[in-house]
């Protein structure tokens, strides 16, 4: 099972953000989007959900669950009536979605997405507003999930990924540069020069 | 144990706010004015017409606006089509308040019902089409909130009121003026007056104002952030 995209282009305007993207995420990989502000990883991950639509090139997909972080999450209603409305166990809890830290909610919707049945998980910056432990469940989860499931997280968040995925992808400039944790020293250090690299392209 | 209940695109929209859901406690208040007209026999029977004008407010929903930041991003990735969040809105915003419409003039005991809810359709098509239409975006209160400020200036203006009784009488104005006391008035179009090729007319603009969010609604991009 992959989620294939094959020469995909978007722009907006006169700014093109992706020249032809190619690329394939397997399932038991954990697939890292790295670049800087606008360079087009929202819009790479929304495209390969269905909800944008390219200028041209092809995406192959199986049933895909994108979640763009605790913004998107409704404004009304409870925790237990959210979950309720995917069809998720309740989780016996009535604390209003409006009452919530932007942390505490951002937890509610990466638990949903998580939960929720899907062939690949699409996760926008999933680390946002989550605190040091939080994070380490974040990242705990995913690699369980990874083992079935295709799992691709756009970030800026290079200490996780360093730790967690096994594929970065480093988006600028409408191009993408492919590197795979078997290549070898995948550190955080390693990660920021190649994000600088692929941004001074 | 706790027992879980199919997902429901229904909760969903409503924890999104895309969906207006004062609109059936406004029957139930007309529904009762009209019951209590009728046991009274008041010969007024004005309050299924002015639900009418209250129709383009609720055929309002925001579903686009909805949809094109993010918050309706879960529910595509539980399978939920484009069509069938098209389809509910379409339900929840236009038919069963039209169906409400209808229901209400039935039990009015206005004049000639059979010939009001033959006409009718055309009112609900062109008013409520356009408004459902217009309403996919933000600020889904507004062409209803225009269109009441637009039938408040026309009846505030001498000519037009004095249009509309002649109308009633059966004197028809000229076609441009006509044209012009649908838009602002569209209930009017009920008024024996009123030439059946103005409300086809009517009916299709309406009906293709639907179309055409059904399909605006298909090919949309959802951008998230960027939207």
């Amino acid at each position: 099972m992959t989620l294939q995209l094959d020469a995909v282009r978007k722009s907006y305007g006169a700014n093109e953000v992706l020249r032809g993207f190619t690329g394939t995420f397997a399932r038991g990989r954990i697939a890292a989007l790295i670049g800087p502000n606008g360079a087009g990883k929202t819009t790479l991950l929304r495209i390969a959900a269905g909800l944008q639509h390219a200028d041209g090139g092809t995406v192959s997909r199986a049933q895909v669950l994108y979640y763009g972080g605790f913004d998107t999450m409704p404004a009304r209603g409870t925790i237990d009536a959210f979950r309720s409305a995917l069809g998720l166990q309740r989780a016996s809890d009535t604390r209003k979605l409006a009452k919530l830290s932007r942390g505490e909610l951002q937890r509610v919707g990466l638990a949903a997405a998580l939960e929720l049945p899907s062939d690949a998980l699409l996760l926008d910056e999933p680390w946002t507003a989550l605190e040091p432990d939080a994070r380490d469940e974040l990242n705990g989860a995913l690699q369980r999930i990874a083992t079935d499931r295709i799992v691709v997280c756009s970030t800026h968040d290079l200490d996780q990924v360093a730790r967690i995925a096994d594929d970065f992808v480093f988006l600028a400039a409408g191009t993408a540069v492919w590197k795979k944790r078997e290549d070898g020293g995948i550190t955080r250090d390693e990660l920021l020069r190649l994000y600088h690299e692929s941004k001074s392209r | 144990m706790i027992r879980t209940r199919p997902p429901s695109a229904f909760r969903y929209l409503r924890l999104n706010g895309t969906f207006t859901s004062w609109f059936p406690f406004v029957f139930l208040l007309f529904l009762a004015w009209v019951l209590y007209s009728r046991v009274t026999a008041d010969p007024v029977r004005f309050s299924p017409y002015l639900f009418l004008v209250l129709l383009p407010l609720a055929a309002g929903t925001g579903l686009l606006t909805a949809a094109r930041s993010g918050r309706l991003d879960l529910l595509f990735g539980i399978g939920v089509t484009r069509l069938r969040l098209w389809s509910l809105a379409f339900v929840l915003a236009w038919l069963v308040p039209s169906l409400l419409a209808a229901l209400l003039f039935a039990v009015s005991g206005v004049r000639d019902t059979a010939f009001v809810l033959m006409r009718l359709p055309a009112v609900l098509l062109f008013a409520g089409g356009i408004s459902f239409a217009a309403g996919l975006v933000e600020m889904r209160y507004t062409i209803g909130v225009l269109w009441l400020l637009t039938r408040l200036i026309f009846m505030m203006t001498m000519g037009a009121l004095e249009q509309s009784v002649r109308l009633s009488r059966g004197d028809l104005p000229s076609p441009d003026k006509l044209m012009l006391m649908i838009v602002a008035l569209p209930e009017i179009m009920i008024e024996r007056g009123v030439p059946v090729p103005y409300l086809v007319a009517a009916a299709l603009i309406g009906s293709a104002a639907l179309i055409g969010s059904c399909s605006w609604f298909a090919r949309a991009d959802f951008g998230g952030k960027r939207s």
